[in-house]
């Protein structure tokens, strides 16, 4: 195996807002005045109080209705479910999927994907780190796309207020899909992928 | 988030289309327009360049 040296090893911090390289004894970035820092604080434990967050979020943004619509007097609820059930039965097949895939599959498969990357992290596993790695570039760049439900219910609500024929309401559910998006958004920001590296160099170190 | 929302938007439409007749003005276009733009100068954007030209100007 080649040896690989990385920045950290050889006292060297890289910037987080402008990627300079620095000596990691500075306190500042010498180009941009920002905090320099090793590796990002506490990263561990902040990705993963973020996550449990947003899986309580994620309870009620299912089970709650994410908009009312009342039509003619009456009052129909849906949920997130509810929503893509109702956009089958109405003939759109694709934006039915398209809601399904970033309100449904993203969100879940986002939190279950960083769970993962922490615990492997934590437990120092010897899994491959270049898959871990395209694993964490993925769920960062797809987790802005789940909030296209909550542009939906907000365009929604903006657009349809004709009096007493039909007026869309936002629910509960709403505002907590809101939060898990941007909950997982920050927790995914607050992980530290070279922490994946460094489990692989501590190994390389110790053989 | 420009790209996001116009599916949003895209989503919308289809909905409010089967409750009553839809027709789609003319700042939808631009607005899509702008959104191919606008995510296509973020991604052509090379951000290490921006700071060395910033920091060979002197700037603090």
């Amino acid at each position: 195996m080649t040896t690989r040296t990385t920045a950290a090893s050889r006292g060297l911090a890289a910037c987080h807002v402008c990627y300079k390289l620095a000596p990691a004894t500075e306190h500042h970035c010498p180009r941009c005045g920002s905090t320099l820092h090793l590796r990002k604080h506490d990263s561990i434990q902040r990705t993963l109080a973020l996550l449990v967050t947003a899986c309580l979020l994620y309870i009620p943004a299912n089970l709650y209705p994410i908009m009312y619509t009342d039509q003619l007097g009456s009052t129909e609820a849906s949920t997130i479910l509810g929503g893509v059930v109702l956009l089958i039965n109405l003939g759109s097949v694709p934006v039915a999927v398209v809601i399904f895939i970033f309100s449904v599959m993203v969100p879940s498969g986002k939190l279950m994907a960083m769970f993962y990357l922490v615990w492997t992290v934590e437990r120092h596993s010897p899994l491959d780190p270049r898959q871990r790695s395209v694993m964490y570039r993925i769920t960062e760049f797809i987790g802005k796309w789940s909030m296209v439900d909550v542009f939906v219910v907000s365009i929604l609500v903006a657009l349809v207020h004709l009096g007493g024929l039909l007026v869309i309401r936002p629910g509960i559910a709403a505002l907590s899909f809101a939060g898990v998006v941007i909950v997982t958004m920050i927790a995914a920001e607050s992980f530290d992928s070279r922490l994946i590296w460094d489990n692989m160099e501590e190994r390389n170190r110790g053989n | 988030m420009v790209e996001v929302f116009i599916i949003g938007v895209i989503v919308s439409l289809v909905k409010i289309a089967a409750m009553a007749t839809v027709v789609v003005g003319i700042s939808f276009w631009a607005y899509a327009a702008f959104t191919v733009c606008f995510t296509l100068a973020v991604s052509s954007l090379d951000r290490y360049q921006c700071w060395e030209r910033i920091e060979a100007l002197g700037a603090p």
